[in-house]
């Protein structure tokens, strides 16, 4: 077969060999691609060095016919990003960033999208002085791309407007008003707290990095959205564990 | 189709669960061992064996011992001030053998591996803590890899060391002795150049 060319961001490299190392890159346009960098641990290897979390760049590999494990061949840095990885808060943040795109990037619609999503936050990597608003940030669009976040304008049930406390409904995975949400499974969420999600929905990071929210409205985004990517990913982060551990809002 | 004795294919079996060894390899051990005298075999045997039952953990350090504690740990020229964190034991080998460094290793038996779900809580960090603040060292010295994982332990051992008052420095990373610079790729050379120092 003959050899793919695209850009990838490397969002997996670990060692398979002694000297060989299975890498994953998150594509614009095959999604996630899974490799095998064969000799890439040698001293004289032409991909020493390049394949670390988060590099970007052009690679070559030769597709597998019987599997998703594909040889890659050859990858030459676009963009790396040393200030993602600067602070052992920003290095534990794009993990999670990493991992969450690569859980769900499947095909290429969805994997442009997760890919354009991840360059962005990486080109901006040092605008990230507030991680855990740099986090909302990324959620929502993430669950916006996977389709999953629900529409914040109206009720789901009557289609009016959210006035007052609203409620949101787990199993419908919507936003309902007091009324609608009679007799149904909800969670109260205070008004703030949609208004901030709008908010963070329409703006660019650098504005949301100047967001003042209480501790309260925080921990209700927080345990939302955490609600929405747990039920949207279907497997464990195991990122996140370490995220929460050495950054916290 | 022909078939091993049960005996023989059963030490294939065993040899093939070997890193790195696969079924033509571990033929190849079997039929060696096979044409050995049983002098040189039982050799090899009681040294493995001994290797399983005598050699154990340095408790203080974590490095490979068949003592109490390891030979450096042991040293009294060793320089007790001056602790290099390493990830592995055979790290500290690799350390041995450039002959230069005085002072004592901790070895964490593993890096933080955020996408694996290890933590420092997987590895010997505690233990380093515990250490540091026990003996109040001079300066401990990161000598993790310099892939990501390694670079991440590093972050983490190092704002935990700072907090608890301890000098930390980092080894260098940049362009192997030897080589020529047109061969480095950008992220070497980087921190080749952020690593420069006064000639």
């Amino acid at each position: 077969m003959p050899p793919c060319k695209t850009r990838g961001i490397v969002v997996r490299s670990r060692d398979y060999t002694e000297t060989s190392r299975l890498v994953n890159f998150l594509t614009p346009d095959s999604g996630l691609v899974k490799t095998l960098a064969k000799g890439a641990l040698r001293p004289a290897s032409p991909l020493r060095g390049k394949l670390e979390l988060p590099n970007y760049g052009h690679l070559v590999y030769y597709p597998s016919r019987t599997s998703d494990l594909h040889v890659l061949a050859q990858f030459d840095l676009i963009e790396h990003f040393p200030r993602a990885v600067a602070t052992l808060e920003r290095s534990a943040f794009f993990h999670y960033l990493a991992e969450l795109a690569s859980a769900a990037a499947f095909g290429p619609e969805l994997g442009g999208g997760l890919f354009q999503l991840l360059l962005h936050s990486l080109r901006r990597a040092e605008q990230l002085n507030a991680l855990p608003q740099g986090r909302i940030w990324f959620e929502i669009r993430y669950l916006y791309l996977l389709g999953v976040l629900p529409p914040l304008a109206a009720c789901a049930g009557c289609g009016g407007p959210m006035a007052g406390t609203v409620r949101f409904s787990p199993a419908e995975s919507s936003w309902l008003c007091p009324k609608c949400a009679a007799g149904r499974e909800t969670v109260a969420v205070e008004p703030g707290v949609i208004a901030a999600v709008r908010y963070i929905q329409d703006n660019r990071l650098e504005r949301v990095m100047n967001l003042r929210l209480s501790p309260r409205q925080f921990r209700t985004i927080r345990g939302l959205l955490r609600y929405l990517v747990d039920s949207s990913v279907e497997k464990k982060l195991k990122s996140r564990q370490f995220l929460d551990q050495v950054v916290r809002p | 189709m022909a078939r091993y004795p049960l005996l023989m294919q059963r030490a294939l079996d065993a040899l093939t669960e070997l890193p790195g060894i696969g079924p033509r390899s571990a033929q190849r051990i079997l039929f060696h061992i096979l044409r050995e005298r049983r002098e040189e075999t039982q050799t090899l045997l009681d040294s493995l064996a001994a290797v399983k039952a005598r050699i154990r953990f340095c408790p203080i350090c974590g490095n490979l011992t068949s003592h109490q504690t390891c030979s450096i740990c042991r040293d009294p020229s060793r320089d007790r001030g001056l602790i290099c964190v390493v990830e592995d034991p055979k790290d500290v080998i690799a350390l041995e053998q450039a002959g230069k460094f005085p002072g004592v290793y901790h070895v964490l038996m593993g890096k933080i591996v955020p996408l694996d779900g290890i933590g420092h809580e997987d590895i010997r960090v505690k233990e380093l803590l515990d250490r540091a603040a026990k003996n109040a060292p001079r300066e401990v010295i990161i000598a993790t890899g310099s892939d990501i994982d390694g670079e991440t332990t590093a972050l983490y051992l190092s704002r935990e060391l700072k907090a608890a008052g301890v000098k930390v420095t980092r080894i260098a990373a940049g362009i192997p002795v030897g080589s020529s610079l047109d061969f480095m790729d950008p992220v070497t050379l980087m921190k080749a150049l952020e690593g420069r120092r006064e000639y």
